[in-house]
C-alpha cells in the first residue's frame, strides 16, 4: 500500500495543481500591485502598520540603548531612520497569504497558514528594524548594504521558508489522509 | 542588466524621451535628454541578489525533489523572469520620468498630484518586482519538481521524512544566508555621490553648456566637495537659463546659506517659494535662516507652514523643539 502510494505520488502529474497555483498567485499579486498603491489603503493600512512596526521596535531597541520614535522615526543613539511602506511589512505578508490562498487546501490548513505566518513575518520584520537601527548607529557605512543586499533576500528566504514549513506540516498530511 | 533594458527601451519608448546610458564606473544610469530624469543602476543590483540567490537558496534548501530537475527549471524559468522583471523596470523608469517631468517643468496644472500618483505606482512596481517575482520563481519551481516528489532520506539517524524537511530547509536556508552575509557584505555599493557618476554630468555639461538638469545636479556635487563658489555659479547659470526652476533656487538658497550670505539665501528661498508655495523644504531652510537672523517671528511662521505641509517632518522631535523655542521666542 505504501509503495503503491509512492508510485502514485510519483507518477501524478503536477501540471494542472501547478498551473492552477501560479496562476491564483500571479492573480493575487497582480491585485495587490493595482489596489496597495492607493491612497486609500496607505491611509488605512501602511501608515498604521509602519507606525506599529516603529512602536514595537521601541522595547527590544531599549534593551541596547536610549531610543526616540516620533511617528514612523526612529532615532537610535544617533542614527535616524523612517519606516516606510517598503519596510512595513505588507507586501511580504501578503505574497505569502497569496501563496496560502493559491495552494489547494481546506480553509482550516489555510486559517492556520493565516495564524502562523501573520504574525511570524511581523516578528521577522521587526527584528529586520531593530537590527538595522542598531547597525546603523554602529556601523552607518555598511547599513544600507546590509538593508539592501542581506534583509531583503533574507525576507523572500524567511517568507517563502514559512510557506513551506506551513505546507508540509498542515496541508501534506491532509492530502495522504485523502490517498 | 543595462544591455538587456536598451532593446526594451528602443521598443516601448518614444525616442526623444529616453535615448541613451550613460556608463560610468560604479553606476550605468538611464537618462533622459528631455526630462533630465536619470536613475542609477546600482540600486538594481540588490534586485539581483534577491531575484537570483533567494529563489536558488530555497530551492536547494527543500529536500524534496530531483535537485538536478529543480536546478534546471530555476535555469529555464530565470530568464523568463529576469526579462519580466527588466521590463517592469523600465515601466518604472518611464514613470518617474514622466512624474519627475511634471513636477520640474510644470507640465500638468495637477503636477503635484500627478507626481504622487505616479510616484505610487512606481513603488509598487518596484516592490512587486523585487518580492513577488523571485518568490515566484521558488513557487512554481517547488509545485511542479516538490510538491509532488517523495522527500529525500532523513540526513540523521531519527528524524523523519517531514522533521528532516524542516531541518533540511533550516540547515540549507541558514548556509545560505551566511554566504549572502559574507559575500555582499564586502560587495561595494555604488552612491549617487561617486566621483564616476559625477564626471557624467560634466561630461554631459560639455556636451550640452545649457542643460540645466547637469548644472544642478554638479552644483550639488561641488557643494558636497566644498566648492560652493563653483556650485552657486552653475545655481545661477541654470536659473538664467530658466528662471522657472524651484529646485535651481531652492539649491542656490542652500548653498547661499552655507556660505554665510543669509540674506541672499532669504531672497533665493523666496524666489522658490514664489513658484511653488508649498515647497516644505523651503519654507523649513527659511525658518532656519531667520533664526540665525534673530527673526523668530519669521521663523516660526516658516516652520509651522513647513510643518503642515510635511506631517511626517513634522513629528521629529527637532521639529518640534524647534517650534516651542521660537513660539517662546515670538511671545517675547
Amino acid at each position: 500500500m505504501a509503495a503503491d502510494r509512492k508510485q502514485a505520488e510519483r507518477t501524478a502529474s503536477p501540471w494542472p495543481t501547478a498551473i492552477r497555483f501560479c496562476v491564483t498567485f500571479l492573480l493575487l499579486t497582480g491585485f495587490y500591485a493595482a489596489v496597495f498603491s492607493t491612497p486609500f489603503v496607505d491611509r488605512v493600512l501602511h501608515e498604521p502598520m509602519s507606525r506599529l512596526v516603529a512602536a514595537s521596535s521601541m522595547p527590544l531597541l531599549h534593551l541596547f540603548g536610549e531610543p526616540q520614535r516620533a511617528g514612523t522615526y526612529l532615532i537610535f543613539n544617533g542614527f535616524q531612520a523612517e519606516i516606510l511602506d517598503a519596510c512595513n511589512g505588507v507586501l511580504p505578508t501578503f505574497l505569502f497569504l497569496a501563496a496560502v490562498l493559491a495552494l489547494p487546501s481546506s480553509w482550516r490548513a489555510k486559517l492556520w497558514g493565516a495564524a502562523i505566518g501573520v504574525p511570524a513575518i511581523f516578528v521577522i520584520n521587526v527584528v529586520r528594524v531593530v537590527s538595522l537601527m542598531i547597525l546603523g548607529a554602529l556601523r552607518p557605512d555598511i547599513v544600507e548594504r546590509v538593508h539592501i543586499h542581506v534583509w531583503q533576500t533574507l525576507v523572500v528566504i524567511l517568507a517563502m521558508g514559512l510557506w513551506v514549513f506551513w505546507a508540509e506540516r498542515f496541508v501534506r498530511p491532509q492530502l495522504a489522509v485523502r490517498r | 542588466m543595462a544591455a538587456v533594458a536598451q532593446p526594451v527601451l528602443r521598443l516601448m519608448d518614444d525616442p526623444p524621451l529616453i535615448t541613451s546610458l550613460v556608463a560610468g564606473r560604479d553606476t550605468v544610469d538611464f537618462y533622459s535628454f528631455l526630462t533630465g530624469f536619470r536613475q542609477p543602476m546600482g540600486v538594481w543590483k540588490a534586485d539581483l541578489t534577491v531575484f537570483v540567490l533567494a529563489p536558488l537558496a530555497l530551492v536547494l534548501a527543500v529536500p524534496r525533489g530531483r535537485l538536478t530537475t529543480k536546478l534546471l527549471a530555476a535555469a529555464v524559468l530565470l530568464p523568463l523572469l529576469f526579462a519580466v522583471c527588466v521590463t517592469i523596470a523600465v515601466v518604472q523608469l518611464r514613470l518617474s520620468a514622466e512624474a519627475w517631468a511634471m513636477g520640474e517643468l510644470g507640465i500638468t496644472l495637477h503636477a503635484a498630484e500627478a507626481k504622487l500618483r505616479l510616484e505610487r505606482i512606481n513603488v509598487a512596481l518596484f516592490a512587486v518586482g523585487m518580492l513577488a517575482l523571485p518568490s515566484f520563481l521558488f513557487l512554481a519551481n517547488y509545485m511542479l519538481f516538490a510538491w509532488n516528489a517523495p522527500a529525500r532520506p532523513a540526513p540523521a539517524a531519527g528524524l523523519g521524512g517531514r522533521r528532516g524537511a524542516l531541518v533540511g530547509l533550516a540547515a540549507g536556508g541558514s548556509v545560505l544566508a551566511v554566504a549572502l552575509i559574507a559575500v555582499f557584505a564586502a560587495a561595494p555599493v555604488p552612491s549617487r555621490d561617486s566621483l564616476a557618476y559625477h564626471r557624467g554630468w560634466a561630461a554631459l555639461l560639455e556636451l550640452n553648456p545649457g542643460f540645466t538638469t547637469a548644472q544642478i545636479n554638479l552644483g550639488l556635487h561641488l557643494e558636497r566637495e566644498g566648492d560652493l563658489d563653483a556650485a552657486i555659479a552653475l545655481y545661477r547659470e541654470a536659473i538664467a537659463a530658466k528662471p522657472g526652476l524651484v529646485a535651481a533656487h531652492y539649491n542656490l538658497g542652500n548653498a547661499l546659506d552655507r556660505k554665510g550670505l543669509s540674506e541672499q539665501a532669504l531672497a533665493s528661498y523666496r524666489n522658490a517659494l514664489a513658484l511653488e508655495p508649498e515647497h516644505a523644504a523651503a519654507h523649513r531652510n527659511l525658518a532656519v535662516v531667520f533664526s540665525r537672523l534673530n527673526r523668530p517671528c519669521d521663523a516660526l511662521r516658516h516652520l509651522r507652514r513647513s510643518a503642515s505641509l510635511d506631517t511626517n517632518a513634522a513629528a521629529d522631535p527637532i521639529v518640534q523643539r524647534n517650534l516651542a523655542k521660537f513660539e517662546a521666542a515670538c511671545d517675547r
